[in-house]
């Protein structure tokens, strides 16, 4: 089997059935990443777009650690990884992506809510500069904790792999299979009351 | 007098760098103007959920619509707290809920999931010129006995959604809350 990108992109466009704007519409999560460097200022811009997120009490209950797909603390990052996520190798940035679970003593319910809604700005401002994301929740965080020496009120709780996407006509076929599928997605999510 | 414009104009958030304008314009007021949302804006907000990535397309996501005027609204705003008696002005009060479990079992990141699909929300919201406040201040157990909503869904955030509305003609407590810029930590990345 042989696709390119433009055709993987094509399968995984989505049917929307009312319009989107171009970042939300576009967006996909790949499993192969080109090795183009991200700019420092792209990486400004997206925890830029994670610092403004709306959080409950305005806590903010995130903090993120990356690093370049260069040198030690990639591999380490990767090393956290089960095997299926092999494909993060080819990422050109890991974004730790933790969570404060107390505010000053208390435990913050909102935490991880919060952190969704920080990811998701940080992956929206991604996208619209041309930069897709994948992120991996099944990592062993405890290992992750230890090997990177992160604050330990910071909860690592997702890794964000972010990069251009990838050329798919020299993609593993097993990531190409995966990635040639459709997103598949519920029809009813809302029941009016 | 306070009006809309000053507060638009205190909520600009000073930028370290450059960000896309829904997530520059985007605050969550207290005050929310009679205007509608209309139904095809509606169903845009509501497609933006659908396309949120999740945790193995698990989708642990389920809303609530109560619409100003229909039956269930003012039910809902009964289970607020006090302090958001305002939403009362909002054209819409959608009632997010994540699933705790699926046929695939438990899920550990329905409230994670839940997060990320109401800012997709927000976000198509705002670039509509709709405005979007969060809540979680609501009486979790009595929203499930009025809206008979059972394990595995769990009410989590109540939504109010609307055009923004006229600062000059309200409570000054609202104003009080509502006239402050986005303050933000400055420092929530690091490089290793």
């Amino acid at each position: 089997m042989k696709i390119t990108t433009q055709e993987i992109i094509k399968i995984r466009k989505q049917q929307v059935r009312y319009p989107l704007i171009q970042p939300i519409a576009d967006r996909f999560s790949p499993r192969h990443f080109s090795s183009e460097k991200i700019p420092n200022k792209v990486i400004d811009s997206i925890f830029e777009a994670a610092r403004l997120a709306p959080s409950g009490h305005n806590y903010q209950p995130w903090f993120f650690y990356w690093t370049r797909n260069t040198g030690r603390t990639f591999e380490k990052i990767i090393s956290c990884f089960p095997q299926s996520n092999y494909w993060a190798k080819t990422a050109s940035v890991l974004i730790v992506a933790c969570y404060l679970p107390t505010i000053d003593g208390k435990r913050d319910k909102y935490a991880l809510y919060d952190l969704g809604a920080s990811v998701m700005s940080l992956i929206l401002q991604a996208q619209h500069l041309g930069f897709y994301a994948r992120q991996i929740g099944n990592c062993d965080t405890k290992k992750l904790k230890e090997l990177l020496n992160l604050n330990k009120d910071h909860k690592p709780f997702v890794v964000v792999a972010l990069g251009k996407i990838g050329d798919y006509s020299k993609v593993e076929e097993i990531y190409l299979k995966k990635d040639s599928q459709p997103n598949i997605k519920k029809t009813d999510i809302t029941k009016n009351i | 007098m306070i009006t809309t414009d000053n507060i638009l104009n205190v909520k600009k958030p000073k930028l370290k760098a450059e960000i896309i304008d829904v997530l520059k314009n985007r605050f969550s007021p207290r005050v929310f103007s009679d205007e509608e949302v209309n139904k095809k804006d509606f169903n845009s907000i509501i497609e933006a959920v659908r396309w949120t990535p999740s945790s193995s397309n698990r989708q642990p996501w389920f809303f609530y619509v109560a619409k100003k005027g229909g039956k269930e609204f003012e039910k809902v705003l009964s289970c607020l707290n006090k302090d958001n008696y305002w939403a009362k002005n909002a054209s819409y009060l959608l009632v997010g809920c994540y699933l705790d479990e699926d046929e695939k079992g438990k899920n550990n990141y329905g409230q994670y999931d839940l997060g990320q699909a109401v800012m997709s929300l927000v976000v198509q919201a705002q670039s509509l010129g709709y405005y979007t406040h969060q809540m979680g201040g609501f009486n979790k157990d009595m929203i499930k006995e009025v809206l008979v909503i059972k394990f595995p869904v769990f009410p989590w955030v109540v939504v109010a959604i609307g055009k923004i509305g006229d600062y000059s003609n309200v409570d000054q407590i609202l104003i009080d809350k509502d006239n402050k810029e986005r303050k933000r930590k400055e420092i929530i990345s690091q490089k290793i």
